[in-house]
């Protein structure tokens, strides 16, 4: 006991130390804030206890009021709300069902505190060279016994509010515990004989979990609860489930291929282990180039061999590229073509509800403010630009140079427009020819104004990306944002564009005023980059 | 023409701090066209650092570099701030546009210097003049060694031809071989540039460089030429490095 209580301090030291480490690391990184906070706070030890013993409180709250919320979002609400026809003497009965299924059998196999892999077990006994099996066994025990006492208080006081004994509750909590114990001893078992961890395989889990949905919540549909109390509380199944657990935990512990068992679950979550990590290659990779996508004659061809310095680069950009440009361009021609259509049967089929738009086409282009935001592309070139060109070419001092800045910055401005440029065309025709099928009339001046805006927007959200790329760099070298601005003035036009959108009346002169603004936009944001960008163009 | 002229490039009181720490506490040293000078320094001395900051990665806190021209018996006759355009830049970890081609990098790196400096050979001749294989200039450059990317970034001074020339530890990454004909070539050119070679390994100094600068405790302090190649050569700079034995021991590598 002392020696399992002693191994579960220097644990919980560890994990502690690395939390405060991270509060002060993230405090850091605050805006104004950050700066003031000296390096010397990672080593003031009575400080550090304070922060320690904050987030260890936070945490244990954290962990309450997260059984608390699952309980009563996945229990006590259905049965409110959903199930009206369950009537009251039943709800003991229905809320046992619920939790049997739920947390007791779907919820016991996702979790293997034995074989899972995490960042503290990691750090542990990857890299701190813990015995493995000092590590686990009293790790396994803690999570278990701290899950119970986190349950304890929803479960007892929900199960006795509802109308069932309070002492039940505890039961049903005990039992579970017991299971669970008994089951990481199977999967343990499990992995030892056949290398497959339950926890990772999805499809066993979810041949679990969705079974196991469908038992909890579809009797209740059909007004009928299952007797899971007379067979849970039964003493042959007590019996059981107890003689279960001690098995298990004497298998638990007699198990001697702790180090080689945990070292290889360890190793396949390596890279899990790496939040960060995993975070950064999830954002790259949609921004990421293979080699094996360009053939040997595409590599050697010399397409471009007359164009010259800055033109060449970026032409060869574009080119490597293509696919990236490509791809969303035709999946959102794809998009304008099957809307085109739906709309097209609808105003067959429902012609009073096409005739809406009769005499009122400005009355749409709102909530084509909003759609535009969303179908420009932008944000992506832009993060292919600076991951894949710019990151490495800002370290030579030529590609700094404010004239280069600029040359290359409107060489790509011109192609991310005639990019968005193809999408507002499509868009208006689009529109012509539903007009024209569901025989709408309309004012010319309306339609042209129309177009004329779409059009602007298609400009003004290329300018938009490429400003705020250019202006205030955002990405970090994990293509993180970290800029403010960037996300103030995205904020800004996203709610700008939300706002349209929520126009219900559209005055007359709403056409103008989208023109006006997205004119006024664009000319700020250009005369911005040539101001700014030659200094603020780096990588941070 | 007839008169010699000599480029100097003078540091005057450099400091950078991260933080809380001094990297750089006023380093000075003038620097000659036509030698190597080895940049010798412990882990976390401060030699990227030092670089970062000449080549305007990193803002300074305070000092400044000045390129200096001086004329065989006329003295100096021109002083200029060091701008980033004068230096090539080889880093220790290569960092060029992966999706180009070697050879189209080159390509448009050739390009951006014409009208700046003559440039004297093909694209393919430049290859050649690097021993990088025919089949290789035309991969990826994403695809390439470490040691195939530093040629590459050796090949741009080459080509363009800056007054200085920092090399940040990169012939650890060369195989015995490519080391060589590196050697031999900065051998060559010198005499066409300042060249700063950081290392910390102190044979390859002693064996290519002129002269040694040894940085510690945040200050530059050349290794007397005399003792370049004397017995006691090793144990001055081991006794030099050690002064700034706490700074090494308590700096880690700045990122």
């Amino acid at each position: 006991m002392r020696y399992l209580a002693t191994m579960l301090l220097a644990i919980y030291n560890i994990n502690a130390t690395i939390n405060a480490n991270r509060v002060i690391f993230y405090l850091k990184r605050l805006p104004l804030l950050g700066k003031r906070i000296p390096d010397r706070l990672y080593s003031d030890s009575e400080l550090k206890m304070i922060a320690t013993v904050i987030v260890t409180i936070l945490n244990v709250l954290r962990k309450f009021i997260g059984k608390t919320i699952y309980i009563g979002l996945m229990m006590v609400l259905p049965l409110m709300l959903l199930f009206k026809e369950i009537q009251r003497p039943e709800y003991p009965a229905a809320f046992l069902q619920l939790f049997f299924f739920l947390s007791l059998i779907a919820g016991t196999v996702q979790i293997s505190a034995l074989l899972e892999a995490n960042r503290n077990k990691y750090i542990c006994i990857k890299l701190m060279r813990f015995n493995a099996r000092d590590f686990v066994v009293p790790t396994l025990f803690a999570r278990h016994a701290t899950n119970f006492i986190y349950f304890l208080p929803s479960v007892m006081l929900t199960y006795a509010l509802l109308g069932g004994k309070i002492l039940h509750g505890l039961l049903l909590l005990i039992l579970m515990t017991a299971f669970r114990l008994s089951f990481e001893a199977v999967q343990l078992l499990i992995y030892d004989k056949t290398r497959i961890l339950i926890n990772k395989r999805f499809l066993i889990q979810w041949l679990v979990i969705i079974p196991c949905l469908a038992a909890a919540y579809l009797p209740l549909f059909y007004h009928s609860v299952w007797p899971v109390g007379r067979i849970l509380f039964s003493l042959p199944m007590i019996l059981l489930l107890a003689a279960g657990a001690a098995v298990g935990i004497a298998y638990i512990l007699k198990y001697h291929e702790y180090k080689r068992t945990i070292e290889a679950t360890l190793k396949l979550d390596d890279i899990m282990v790496d939040f960060s990590k995993m975070k950064g290659e999830a954002i790259f990779s949609s921004v990421k180039m293979k080699e094996e996508d360009f053939s040997e004659e595409s590599l050697r061809s010399g397409k471009f061999e007359k164009k010259q310095g800055y033109e060449y680069l970026n032409a060869l950009f574009f080119e490597r590229h293509r696919k990236l440009l490509e791809k969303p361009i035709l999946n959102r021609l794809a998009i304008i073509g099957t809307v085109l259509a739906v709309g097209i049967i609808i105003s067959l089929f429902f012609p009073e509800a096409a005739g809406q738009l009769e005499h009122n086409l400005p009355s749409i282009l709102p909530s084509f403010v909003f759609v535009m935001y969303f179908i420009s592309l932008g944000d992506r070139i832009c993060k292919a630009m600076f991951y894949n060109c710019d990151i490495s070419l800002l370290r030579y001092s030529f590609y700094r140079r404010k004239d280069v800045i600029l040359r290359s910055f409107i060489v790509r401005l011109r192609k991310v427009v005639v990019l968005n440029l193809i999408i507002g065309i499509a868009i208006c025709v689009a529109l012509y020819i539903f007009v024209e099928v569901a025989d709408i009339s309309f004012r010319w001046m309306d339609l042209m104004l129309f177009t004329v805006s779409i059009l602007c927007l298609s400009v003004f959200f290329s300018v938009h990306h490429l400003f705020l790329y250019y202006v205030y760099q955002p990405y970090t070298t994990e293509l993180g944002v970290k800029n403010p601005f960037f996300k103030i003035i995205n904020s800004v036009v996203y709610l700008a564009c939300f706002a349209c959108l929520q126009l219900r009346n559209v005055p007359g002169y709403f056409t103008l005023v989208v023109i006006g603004a997205t004119v006024t936009y664009i000319i700020i944001g250009l005369t911005l980059v040539y101001r700014l960008a030659p200094r603020n163009f780096r990588v941070k | 023409m007839g008169k010699e002229k000599l480029m100097k490039l003078e540091l005057k009181d450099i400091k950078k701090s991260f933080g809380e720490k001094q990297v750089l506490k006023g380093a000075g040293f003038t620097f000659e066209q036509g030698k190597i000078y080895g940049l010798l320094g412990r882990n976390g001395a401060g030699k990227t650092t030092l670089f970062n900051c000449l080549s305007g990665d990193l803002e300074t806190d305070g000092g400044e570099a000045l390129l200096l021209e001086e004329t065989e018996g006329d003295g100096i006759n021109a002083v200029n701030r060091l701008m980033p355009e004068s230096i090539g830049y080889v880093f220790t970890t290569p960092i060029l546009p992966e999706f180009l081609t070697g050879y189209e990098f080159l390509k448009f790196f050739i390009d951006i210097n014409k009208g700046k400096t003559r440039i004297e050979k093909t694209v393919d001749e430049y290859f050649d003049l690097m021993k990088i294989e025919p089949e290789d200039r035309h991969r990826l450059i994403k695809g390439y060694s470490h040691g195939m990317k530093n040629k590459l970034q050796m090949l741009c001074f080459i080509i363009s031809r800056p007054p200085v020339i920092l090399l940040d530890e990169p012939l650890t990454s060369f195989d015995v071989i490519v080391a060589l004909e590196m050697k031999k070539l900065l051998r060559e050119i010198k005499k066409d540039h300042i060249i700063i070679f950081s290392t910390h390994i102190l044979q390859l100094a002693t064996d290519l460089c002129d002269e040694i600068v040894v940085l510690s405790n945040g200050v530059l302090e050349q290794v007397d030429h005399e003792m370049l190649h004397s017995k006691e050569f090793e144990e001055k700079v081991i006794e030099m490095l050690s002064d700034g034995k706490s700074m090494g021991a308590e700096s880690g590598e700045q990122k």
